[in-house]
């Protein structure tokens, strides 16, 4: 087929980047995945003669109707913070970001925690689990599973940012799964929450973006 | 030109990537009775009938190998763009940008002319060529209407 070198096999293990990167060739290819011989063992990967159950598995699955992509998804990066599990839509969302410590601002305490400098830019960092009413333990006694991190968001030309204590995924939620936020939620919660769905046996709060930017114009001045 | 590359005995064949609605894994296809050898059989894609061509067979190159990456490229048909016709062929792995052929006129060989690429030989298949050549052989059985 092609003349490739004679190579040991699993070269890239040996003298590639996984082994002692002695191989001539890295100087050209800088990684192993660029390599053309790395390619073509992947390519005899696929010569191999597919494994038992192979054909039905994949006949069955191309024979069921394609399920009709539901236009009303929301996309939603969920979070927590203290013990609450909350979502925001990715549409406000500027980045996920490593903690860092705000910088308080004098005489100024509650639901401004302080400004964060993200990329050389301020912005003003909100408690959001104070504008929620959520119980937070002390961030420092997280436990060490705990990732915490800095989010922050935008709408128009505001910019907020805030800590969670721990940022999962971007999960889609069809709209229709969304059920309304529980009574015992507090009245400050119940405001900027859009909905309730849930995700691996949790209830995730959906937070309205609109809702929960303007609480934080008003209620942080 | 974006082309899907694949290998139908020892043809290294482009298909451009416009004219293919999806590659599926190979699948375990029903004979059809009374069909051409070259037709390998059809199978449920999706709620529909899909016939698979084996371009292996289409060609004399022998059996289609059972490889991985023998696999099914979905074309929609030039006057029907809903019914979609499957073609068997292997190695089919591999995505590359090709320069733009020229316009010719149409018949010739199958898997289309040869053309040079780097030290090897290229065909640029047409999928309209087949489906003239082929014609009304490539009928789609319809469900319920069998004898």
């Amino acid at each position: 087929m092609t003349s490739l070198p004679v190579v040991p096999e699993r070269c890239w293990q040996a003298i590639g980047v996984w082994g002692d990167r002695s191989c001539p060739e890295l100087a050209k290819h800088t990684h192993c995945h660029n390599c053309p011989v790395f390619a073509a063992a992947g390519r005899r990967f696929l010569d191999a003669p597919s494994p038992n159950g192979y054909l039905d598995e994949w006949t069955a699955r191309l024979a069921e109707p394609e399920r009709e992509a539901a236009d009303d998804l929301i996309s939603a990066l969920v979070f927590h913070i203290g013990e609450e599990w909350l979502a925001l839509p990715v549409g406000v969302l500027v980045e996920v970001t490593h903690p860092r410590k705000p910088h308080r601002i004098p005489h100024r305490t509650g639901l401004l925690a302080g400004l964060v400098n993200v990329r050389g830019e301020l912005h003003l960092c909100a408690r959001l689990d104070l504008l929620l009413g959520i119980d937070r333990p002390n961030p420092d006694r997280q436990p060490a599973s705990a990732r915490p991190r800095m989010v922050v968001i935008r709408q128009g030309t505001d910019r907020w940012a805030f800590a969670a204590d721990h940022v999962d995924l971007v999960r889609r939620v069809p709209a229709a799964e969304l059920v309304a936020a529980p009574p015992t939620l507090s009245r400050a919660a119940a405001r900027v929450t859009r909905g309730v769905f849930h995700r691996d046996n949790r209830a995730v709060g959906l937070l309205d973006e609109a809702r929960l930017f303007e609480a934080l114009r008003e209620r942080v001045r | 030109m974006l082309a899907l590359l694949f290998q139908v005995g020892a043809d290294r064949v482009a298909v451009d990537v416009r004219r293919v609605r999806e590659v599926v894994p190979r699948v375990r296809v029903t004979p059809a009775s009374g069909a051409p050898g070259w037709l390998a059989g059809v199978f449920v894609y999706r709620g529909r009938v899909v016939p698979v061509v084996d371009l292996h067979r289409l060609t004399g190159a022998g059996e289609c190998p059972p490889h991985l990456s023998s696999r099914v490229i979905l074309v929609p048909r030039p006057d029907a763009p809903d019914e979609l016709v499957g073609l068997l062929a292997t190695q089919v792995a591999d995505i590359r940008d090709l320069p733009a052929p020229p316009a010719r006129p149409p018949g010739g060989a199958l898997l289309g002319p040869p053309v040079a690429d780097g030290t090897g030989v290229l065909r640029l298949f047409d999928p309209d060529e087949l489906f003239a050549a082929l014609g009304s052989q490539l009928g789609v059985p319809r469900p319920g209407t069998g004898p």
